[in-house]
């Protein structure tokens, strides 16, 4: 009697330490479009918080802000990470969308990120997104066909701080080596020069950005202004008239020039610094991939603006494990996970002492990231509408692309967006 | 005359030839693409010559690294899965519905007829928000039934099942009905072996819509357990790189499955849809 007595007691306590050990698991989901890069990593953030499990869903990259829309209007406790557009951050908050991390970080951590990267991801004095890497663009060129077209370019007298390439420069040099490289069109280069993210307003910008031209009014919440001044209306001019002289890429979309170039069909492209690696996985040697600054319009050296900005980690406003999801997200941006995350993504690091000689072999084109970070780099638009201020410009980047008169596609995508963005308001 | 009627012949042939190139391009190109590397494609797609077409290299690789790194084969068992269920199932909820709609008269029976008519003319996009809110209201969010519960009532299939059921003469079912069939009888052993073709029409529609169905799915299935096809394929356009003889490999194994239905039952779509569409 004693012996079962004590067998029962036995399974009693042995259920109870297992329905303990249960109850301590706790399981957060991310959702990210990069999801085989944090599948990679989030073991060492299991290990480093035993109970803890980090489920990761990846989401096809043009389908991200639909699903969080979807998601988030819902108010699904699905997710507790999510990774964010960093300029959607005060979109986001104005919907209710994402929890403050003040609780997950110091002011000290939150201070060691760069400025700019804690500006968009501030709103109304709060931090609520945190940043995984920033981003540079830079102009990058095929080494290979340089030296095939017999035309010799000496880019190491450039330094991005008291001398850098004029577009009217790169458009005669790219000229040049098109025509010796395919005087008839048998070849099938395909343009000069290509943007990467053509007709999206993370690149395109910087054109008026170089001329001085801002991204909109100080409070986020008016294009008018702005994107109708001499300085953005000069960019658009010098934009269509070289996409009609057949010097920059057109038919291609967003993101296709990458692969064009990858296989020697462009010569000379702006892309991000991570773009690097993606052009050694597309079949690119090292030694065929040039890069330098992004080039300056002349008699505008000193306005300089180069893209920045990246993904950004947040917590959902509806998820049931803040604590965890905070302590992930602090892990992921500013802990080892940061670490671990820019070794694989080689992305341009969020905060200065992030830039070692071991990020730079991985990824030498982020010298010029070092240098243009924090000087040329202009963030994105800060408004609470930035999906509507992309869905416009984006729109109106790729009609002026297409030969639409200027005048008339600013006047329509002001009168759009002014109209939009006062829903906003209040 | 002969040199006329030959020279007139040879040139329809021609122009038969020339459009069937124009209709076959979509499907070659991809196809040949997928037999080659990613850099191959980009080298060749530009000026158009014999290595457009023809692959310099052959390369079975992005077929092997769908199933080998992908895992494919789990998305297509779950889109066979989902489609497996809702083909049946569909065709007997919304034939049965027909019946009574076609042979039955009830109070509402018109209002009710035209609200689920209605149901094919509103776009899946403009119910997609509140229906992923009902979804996950009823915490069904990734899991099969998300995907299965939402198709099964469909106002196509029912509208085109009530005019084929309206072609069979009232005789057949009156006579059945003296002998004691009940109303499933009639339904089952009458009505439905005369409406064949609309079955099978229905069917096909059925299979190919649902197995191309992508914004659902999307929304209400992001796991890799539940995934479908067309979602899964979406991965291979990323942020910085888009891998297409990954994207053409898996679109081609995907339009495969359709296709070999399509060829042996294109007969009975064609009668089918066609059955249902001049009667009032």
């Amino acid at each position: 009697m004693k012996k079962l007595l004590a067998l029962v007691l036995a399974l009693v306590l042995t259920a109870a330490a297992a329905s303990f050990a249960l109850a301590e698991e706790e399981t957060i989901r991310v959702y990210t479009h990069m999801g085989a890069q944090i599948e990679a990593i989030k073991d060492a953030f299991e290990a480093a918080n035993p109970g803890v499990k980090v489920i990761v869903d990846n989401c096809p990259y043009e389908s991200l802000n639909d699903q969080y829309e979807v998601l988030l209007s819902s108010k699904s406790d699905e997710y507790d990470v999510i990774i964010v557009d960093g300029p959607n951050t005060a979109a986001y908050v104005s919907r209710g969308y994402l929890a403050p991390l003040t609780d997950y970080f110091t002011t000290e951590e939150i201070g060691a990120f760069s400025e700019a990267l804690v500006k968009q991801g501030t709103v109304n004095g709060t931090f609520y997104s945190a940043p995984m890497g920033d981003s540079c663009t830079i102009l990058y060129y095929n080494k290979a066909l340089l030296a095939e077209s017999g035309v010799e370019f000496d880019f190491s007298q450039f330094d991005g701080v008291n001398s850098r390439l004029t577009w009217t420069g790169l458009i005669d040099l790219a000229t040049q080596v098109t025509k010796a490289l395919d005087p008839d069109g048998s070849r099938g280069i395909l343009f000069p020069i290509a943007f990467g993210q053509v007709s999206e307003v993370y690149m395109m910008n910087t054109l008026p950005n170089s001329l001085g031209g801002a991204n909109i009014s100080e409070d986020g919440l008016k294009v008018s202004g702005v994107i109708d001044s001499d300085a953005w209306m000069e960019a658009l001019r010098f934009y269509q008239d070289n996409v009609n002289a057949g010097i920059f890429d057109r038919g291609l979309g967003a993101f296709e020039g990458y692969g064009n170039f990858y296989a020697g069909k462009i010569p000379f492209i702006v892309m991000t610094t991570d773009s690097y690696n993606y052009a050694l996985a597309g079949g690119m040697k090292p030694e065929d991939i040039g890069f330098t600054y992004l080039p300056a319009f002349e008699g505008h050296e000193d306005q300089v603006a180069t893209a920045c900005g990246n993904w950004t980690a947040a917590v959902s406003a509806f998820s049931n494990h803040k604590e965890t999801a905070g302590r992930f997200v602090n892990w992921i941006t500013y802990g080892e996970g940061n670490d671990l995350f820019l070794k694989q993504e080689s992305m341009v690091p969020n905060m200065p002492s992030r830039f070692t000689e071991e990020l730079y072999e991985v990824n030498p084109a982020l010298v010029i990231a070092a240098a243009e970070s924090g000087v040329t780099s202009v963030p994105r638009a800060v408004t609470p509408g930035f999906n509507e201020y992309c869905a416009v410009l984006n729109a109106m980047w790729e009609d002026i692309r297409n030969g639409a008169d200027i005048e008339d596609s600013v006047a329509d995508a002001v009168a759009q967006l002014d109209s939009a963005l006062e829903y906003y308001a209040d | 005359m002969t040199l006329k009627k030959n020279l007139t012949r040879a040139l329809l042939v021609l122009g038969l030839l020339l459009i069937s190139v124009i209709a076959l391009f979509p499907i070659l190109y991809p196809l040949v693409s997928s037999f080659r590397t990613d850099q191959e494609i980009y080298q060749y797609n530009t000026v158009f010559q014999l290595h457009t077409l023809w692959p310099e290299h052959w390369t079975a690789e992005a077929y092997g690294a769908l199933f080998r790194d992908y895992h494919f084969e789990r998305f297509f068992l779950n889109t066979f899965l989902v489609v497996g269920v809702i083909l049946p199932v569909s065709v007997i909820m919304c034939s049965v519905a027909a019946y009574a709609f076609a042979f039955y008269h009830f109070r509402g029976q018109k209002p009710l007829y035209a609200l689920l008519l209605l149901t094919f003319m509103v776009p899946g996009e403009a119910i997609a928000l509140p229906l992923y809110q009902l979804i996950n209201g009823l915490g069904l969010v990734n899991t099969y039934s998300s995907l299965i519960l939402p198709s099964l009532a469909n106002g196509l299939t029912l509208f085109m099942y009530r005019q084929a059921f309206k072609d069979v003469p009232i005789s057949l079912l009156e006579a059945s009905d003296l002998d004691g069939a009940s109303w499933f009888t009639c339904y089952w052993h009458v009505v439905m072996p005369l409406c064949v073709p609309t079955t099978i029409a229905m069917c096909l529609m059925t299979f190919v819509n649902e197995w191309n169905n992508y914004l659902w799915p999307l929304l209400a299935a992001r796991k890799d357990a539940v995934k479908t096809i067309t979602v899964a394929i979406t991965a291979f356009k990323e942020e910085n790189v888009v891998h297409w003889n990954l994207i053409y490999s898996s679109s081609m194994i995907s339009a495969l499955i359709p296709v070999l239905l399509f060829l042996p039952f294109q007969k009975y779509f064609v009668s089918g849809i066609a059955s249902g569409s001049v009667k009032g």
